[in-house]
């Protein structure tokens, strides 16, 4: 093999590595390569998958501020300590010990997962969920921050940028697309939606749009949160998608909410939404639907 | 610097400023630690919370990850990608380790949890902050076929296993393995030669 060829090899050996689908055989070819070709950066491939991971990654919450106290006071401790000789840099990453496929851990879940896909099989109700699985979705970015007594001893935190107009975004938004689909949310049959008022607007074309409540009832976001669903008819209706996680502040007030899509929405047929636990969830179990708008 | 003075916002490489912070971080200078938590910790914050067990997990793991980070901020090297990439990496390493250990222990403490459903899944999405790298990457990844962009996602970003894939998409255990490897050696390939996704982007 030429050494383009080998360092393709490399490329692909290195990926499987990191993905833990190296078999025996790939390991051993891994291993030889890598004696033969020492500059290989293994981490240039780590970071790959970091870079991956950052593409696919909705936009991020607000760190909450007890948290943030805690990461501050660990700072100081940090700044505390003796600064080490200062070095160049060797490498991206530090090293790290050798890796155990991180996926051999999660391969219990698979054992609940058949248990759950046997119960869909025989039409039976998923169980509810009793704890908070791994794999929970958060992407709203409007939490509120709750009053936090440990924030009053420690220094002013970065200065956030300004909350955006929601109202005036929306309002410019419908004014620039003239083909929003409109439709009115209506009770779900959950409490927390029963005086609900508001309405959806979505534009295919942008794949944007907004959601506006009033009288939908506050929640207290460590207990519970509402997450947008939104039913594609060019998908199995089992498998909304998941449209965001957003709190309430002041349910007698108007709140409006960008939808955040996780995939793009080709033919919408209706909006949900319903109340997850903190988070929000991966697939809805449709117990609590807050509020819903059909489009059809 | 007294804490008084801090104010991330007034110093090169604070958080209104894009400049790289972990040069400064590795001199331990207060002003760039502290806002290196401003700058990185929602990131840190959302990707813990996907790939840990509970709010208290991924509250821990943060902790960890930051004092990762300026223990070896003297590592970034910015000729080999952007700081948001090394932070992100670094908290990747973490986690997954905190993934192997945690459901060890869990696996002898409690009983697996029977809420698994079939997934509803992430796809790539808009992201506030800019990086060159991760831009690229979307549009790689967006012009993936739609079940891979999902094996991807459920792959990196939740932590599924190869097998929790398979069974989510109903597709071959193989399968998963083969679209996984494919779509981020086509990642690879195409970051390496950035013309080609202007060039299929240009097509469209």
């Amino acid at each position: 093999m030429s050494a383009r060829e080998d360092m393709r090899r490399l490329d692909e050996l290195a990926v499987s590595k990191l993905l833990d689908t190296h078999s025996a055989e790939e390991a051993i070819e891994y291993r030889a390569l890598l004696d033969e070709y020492p500059t290989f950066r293994e981490s240039a491939v780590e970071e790959l998958l970091a870079v991956a991971h950052l593409a696919c990654l909705p936009t991020c919450e607000e760190l909450p501020p007890r948290l943030r106290s805690s990461l501050e006071a660990s700072a100081a401790k940090f700044l505390d300590q003796p600064q080490p000789a200062p070095t160049a840099p060797v490498s991206t990453m530090p090293r790290r010990e050798p890796r155990i496929a991180p996926w051999v851990a999660w391969s219990g879940w698979l054992t609940a997962a058949a248990a759950c896909l046997f119960a869909i099989v025989l039409g039976l109700r998923p169980p509810r969920i009793i704890q908070a699985p791994p794999m929970v979705r958060t992407v709203e970015v409007r939490r509120p921050t709750p009053p936090d007594a440990a924030t009053a001893t420690r220094p002013p935190p970065p200065q956030a940028p300004a909350a955006p107009d929601l109202a005036a975004e929306r309002r410019a938004f419908l004014a620039t697309h003239p083909h929003v689909i409109e439709r009115a949310f209506r009770p779900g049959g959950d409490p927390t939606g029963a005086r609900v008022q508001g309405d959806v607007v979505w534009d295919e074309a942008s794949q944007r749009g907004y959601l506006r409540f009033v009288n939908l009832q506050r929640n207290e976001p460590n207990s519970e949160v509402y997450q947008l669903w939104i039913f594609d008819g060019e998908r199995d209706q089992r498998y909304p998608i998941d449209g965001g996680v957003f709190d309430i502040r002041h349910g007698a007030t108007e709140t409006i909410v960008p939808i955040r899509a996780q995939l793009a929405v080709k033919v919408p047929l209706a909006f949900a939404v319903t109340v997850e636990r903190p988070g929000g969830v991966v697939v809805s179990d449709r117990s609590r639907v807050a509020a819903l708008a059909s489009v059809t | 610097m007294n804490d008084e003075a801090y104010n991330p916002a007034q110093i090169p490489g604070g958080v209104e400023s894009r400049a790289d912070l972990l040069p400064q971080v590795a001199r331990h200078d207060k002003s760039a630690v502290h806002a290196c938590i401003a700058r990185y910790g929602p990131l840190v914050w959302t990707m813990a919370r996907r790939m840990s067990m509970s709010i208290e997990d991924a509250e821990d793991a943060v902790q960890e990850i930051f004092l990762d980070l300026w223990r070896h901020a003297g590592r970034f090297d910015p000729h080999h990608g952007s700081e948001r990439v090394f932070v992100s990496t670094l908290a990747r390493r973490r986690l997954i380790d905190r993934i192997r250990h945690m459901q060890r222990r869990l696996s002898v403490e409690r009983p697996l949890p029977a809420d698994l459903e079939l997934a509803g899944i992430s796809g790539p999405s808009e992201h506030a902050e800019r990086d060159a790298q991760v831009d690229l990457a979307r549009r790689v990844l967006r012009e993936l076929p739609v079940d891979q962009q999902q094996a991807i996602t459920l792959s990196l970003v939740e932590g599924y296993s190869h097998s929790e894939i398979a069974e989510r998409l109903a597709w071959p255990l193989g399968t998963v393995k083969t679209v996984l490897r494919r779509g981020l050696l086509r990642l690879k390939n195409l970051a390496a030669n950035p013309s080609l996704v202007r060039a299929a982007e240009d097509a469209e």
